[in-house]
């Protein structure tokens, strides 16, 4: 008789997988004993008339060449879920896919989907996941190289727009996954603000150039500092009727390390020549206490003074309402929804105000010797892979490559429409940016879809190794402390940083780490 | 015969709810308590069949190391002292003030409402009560000639914020319980000290006080209980920021599990707290018996 003496991952797993299943007996059990009455709506009229039109492009094709398969994919739940959803008839029509859709909550998905595709067989055939995983999902999931180079597989490669392409889903040189929403950041401005001529004559004459949009991160500091005005003093022309501020980022202690990172990346590369980099790439020493990084985490400061009073505890929600809704914001870094919801843009706080005009450009860089250092954040959003082990690997493909795919993606990041609603999904295609449907039915998106290419030709990958959490939560703990007044000095906070990072890669294993750091770089081609 | 068969019926009716307690309660403990001795990290990739490494005590002697843990602990014990000296006090003279009103059935309701909001809600709440800039509660304070506190966005404050609020939806919790404490009073001894000339504070100390001590215990177990497990309100509210200003021993145990994925660091620190409360708990009630 064996004595267990330990408890393998899958052991583990299975016994938080015990406890899922248990809830979901008692799910169903709920289900089957809910009365008739409690039935979901049905479809409205309006929506079923419209799915008939795509179904009628789309059944066209060939036979239906997987008849009765069904694939099984875990998805993340709510608005993110629709589409699948919505595209399931059309994916039966077409290929005679049956499409089971298993919600779960963002937060869940990491341990549910590692939990599922670990089983044998995996529980599921396609998982929807944060590229960010990348180092601990990768031994459980399909490279697609193959599928990709079959006739007919292409998923429309070229057609990603490159920044997703090179960092979300290649991985040591492999296609691992396709994008299913394109995150980025953008610099958001005040364009009624910008083009005000007396505005663009005083900042003349107090700094001695043109008020244009900051290429650079001092340039930046400057319009800041000339925006941040008093209630009751002149802006626009017109009286103030609230404080205004020249610059906003989202600092709140959790995820404050992105906006460090808009500083830190530029830095980083003109101190290195192009460079940029999180770590040396020979001995995984961390480059995050390094003079640029400390340097950037100061110019992250000097933007914090010209912010609200409150900025510490900005989250997405109080950027967006303090920008978009209460309109006293001239400049903030932040994700694709302003510039999708443009026309929500409030007013500036002036007695009386100019039109309301939301500006979109690339984050400000640096600029040395002559050589303009300037990067898009891409951020390790959702992406979908088809499960190692699936049964049905050639279903499973076709089922994310025509979710992913320009046809369907379209109408997902063009959401809400009247076809399709909400889906969290952002632009990722140059076929997204440059459709004609999404800018006619969309007008007010349209400098968002401009900036987009230019944005992420330029595109820098968050960090996606495993540990990143912890790197990344470590690194937002330092800037949250120096910013709270916790530490005095950048430089302590990030020695303080560096440290706790050399610690997680010994503790994970400094060759493996280096090798996984390594495969983060690695392109296609 | 009939004794046999009575103690075989009554192990019957018995047996299905120890057969739950142990799935939902023993098993789960037992089960934590091996992570907790077991470098068990969700990152760390396993070959088939290979398990998660016994350590002993090392995660226990790590957490005696760690000055965020220790950090940690010295808030949740300044978050429990405070918000229970301000929830008792609160709360009690609330409860005195009701029982001297003669119409307060409507009142004792809507007085009790806070306590049924659920944590995620009363978290979202205070954002917005709290804002500094479009807060209600910095408008109010302004009137008065105070500008621009920081609360949940300041080092300095963000802690007595989450204990305010806190405070605002439990207070009402130990005013219901002090309350029905009050109503319970043998009438006789607090007439009697009455007539031999008691006032209003030393029939207060002397007599109901003392009189009210097993209800206001058991109220300050309750609550001890809940306070030591607070997560929601600071997940939702300040994420146990800016910096670790408000990083209570709860919410590190939930970062170190469930953002850094270090399973079983995270149900070492689990465990110190159990046996934290179970100390607390065990004074509580002995001070309770005697």
């Amino acid at each position: 008789m064996s004595e267990k003496k330990g408890t393998s991952r899958r052991e583990f797993l299975a016994g938080v997988g015990g406890a899922v299943a248990g809830l979901a007996v008692g799910a169903a059990v709920g289900w089957s004993l809910k009365p008739a009455e409690m039935a979901p709506p049905e479809v409205r009229t309006e929506t079923v008339v419209q799915t008939q039109t795509v179904t009628q492009t789309v059944t066209a094709g060939p036979p239906r060449p997987f008849e009765g398969v069904k694939i099984t994919a875990l998805v993340h739940s709510g608005h993110q879920a629709v589409p699948w959803k919505k595209w399931s008839q059309v994916i039966k029509d077409r290929w005679g896919i049956e499409l089971e859709v298993v919600e779960t909550p963002p937060e869940d998905i990491y341990s549910k989907a590692l939990l599922g595709i670990q089983a044998s067989p995996p529980e599921y055939d396609i998982i929807q996941w944060n590229s960010a995983w990348i180092g601990d999902f990768e031994p459980f999931i399909q490279p697609l190289d193959e599928f990709m180079s079959k006739p007919g597989g292409d998923p429309g490669w070229g057609d990603i727009i490159s920044g997703y392409r090179n960092f979300q889903n290649t991985w040591g040189g492999k296609v691992y996954s396709l994008t299913l929403d394109g995150d980025t950041f953008f610099l958001y401005y005040r364009k009624d603000l910008f083009d005000h001529p007396e505005e663009r004559d005083n900042f003349k004459s107090q700094y001695g150039r043109e008020l244009t949009v900051p290429r650079t991160w001092e340039e930046a500091l400057e319009v800041a500092e000339f925006f941040t005005r008093k209630k009751g003093e002149k802006l626009a022309g017109s009286t103030l009727t609230k404080d205004f501020f020249g610059i906003a980022d989202q600092l709140r202690r959790g995820r404050s390390y992105y906006w460090y990172l808009f500083r830190y990346v530029p830095y980083i590369a003109a101190a290195r020549n192009g460079q940029g980099d999180y770590f040396d790439r020979d001995t995984m020493e961390p480059l995050i206490n390094t003079d640029a990084a400390v340097e950037a985490l100061e110019v992250l400061k000097r933007s914090k003074d010209l912010a609200p009073p409150g900025v510490l505890g900005f989250e997405w929600d109080e950027l967006f309402t303090a920008a978009m809704k209460e309109g006293i914001i001239g400049m903030w870094i932040h994700w694709p929804d302003e510039g999708k919801r443009s026309d929500e843009l409030a007013p500036l706080p002036v007695e009386n105000p100019p039109k309301p005009q939301l500006g979109v450009a690339m984050i400000p860089g640096v600029e040395k010797d002559g050589k303009l250092y300037q990067y898009t954040i891409v951020d390790a959003a959702w992406v979908v892979s088809v499960v190692k082990g699936s049964k049905n690997p050639e279903a499973a493909y076709t089922v994310i490559k025509f979710i992913t795919g320009p046809e369907a993606s379209l109408e997902n990041v063009m959401a809400p429409t009247d076809f399709m609603p909400d889906t969290g999904h952002d632009p990722y295609r140059y076929s997204h940016i440059h459709s004609y449907r999404f800018r006619k039915l969309k007008p007010h998106a349209v400098p968002l879809l401009d900036a987009y290419a230019e944005a992420l030709e330029k595109g820098f990958p968050l960090l996606k190794i495993p540990g990143a959490f912890e790197y990344l939560d470590k690194l937002d703990l330092g800037i949250s402390k120096y910013l709270a007044g916790e530490i005095m000095s950048a430089k302590e906070a990030l020695d303080g940083v560096a440290k706790e990072w050399e610690q997680i890669t010994d503790k994970l294993g400094r060759d493996k780490q280096k090798e996984f750091y390594r495969k983060m770089w690695e392109l296609i081609g | 015969m009939v004794k046999t068969s009575n103690r075989l019926y009554a192990w019957a009716l018995i047996l299905p709810t120890i057969l739950v307690l142990i799935v939902v309660v023993v098993y789960p403990l037992i089960y934590s308590l091996n992570v907790a001795f077991r470098n068990a990290d969700l990152r760390i990739r396993l070959n088939p069949g290979e398990e998660y490494p016994f350590i002993g005590l090392d995660n226990f002697l790590r957490i005696l190391d760690d000055s965020r843990f220790h950090d940690a602990l010295l808030r949740t014990a300044y978050y429990v002292g405070l918000g229970l000296a301000i929830q008792l006090s609160a709360g009690l003279g609330v409860a005195l003030l009701l029982f001297n009103l003669t119409k307060r059935r409507a009142l004792v309701t809507a007085l009790i409402l806070p306590s049924m909001v659920i944590p995620v809600a009363v978290g979202w709440t205070g954002r917005l009560l709290f804002h500094p800039t479009a807060g209600p509660v910095n408008y109010i304070l302004s009137l008065f000639g105070v500008e621009g506190i920081g609360w949940v966005n300041s080092a300095q404050y963000s802690l007595l914020t989450l204990i305010l609020i806190d405070s605002w939806q439990w207070t009402p919790f130990i005013m219901l319980i002090s309350y029905a404490g009050l109503l319970s009073l043998p009438q006789e001894v607090v007439e009697s000290a009455k007539v031999d000339g008691a006032g209003g504070f030393r029939l207060f100390i002397h007599i109901i006080l003392p009189l009210l001590k097993p209800v206001l215990l058991v109220a300050i177990l309750i609550r001890v209980l809940e306070m030591l497990r607070a997560f929601d309100v600071v997940y939702v509210l300040t994420y146990g920021g800016p910096g670790t200003s408000s990083e209570i021993v709860t919410f590190y145990a939930f970062i170190a599990g469930f953002r850094y994925f270090e399973l079983g660091y995270s149900a070492a620190m689990g465990w110190i707290i159990v046996i934290l409360l179970s100390i607390i708990l065990t004074l509580l009630v002995r001070v309770i018996r005697a």
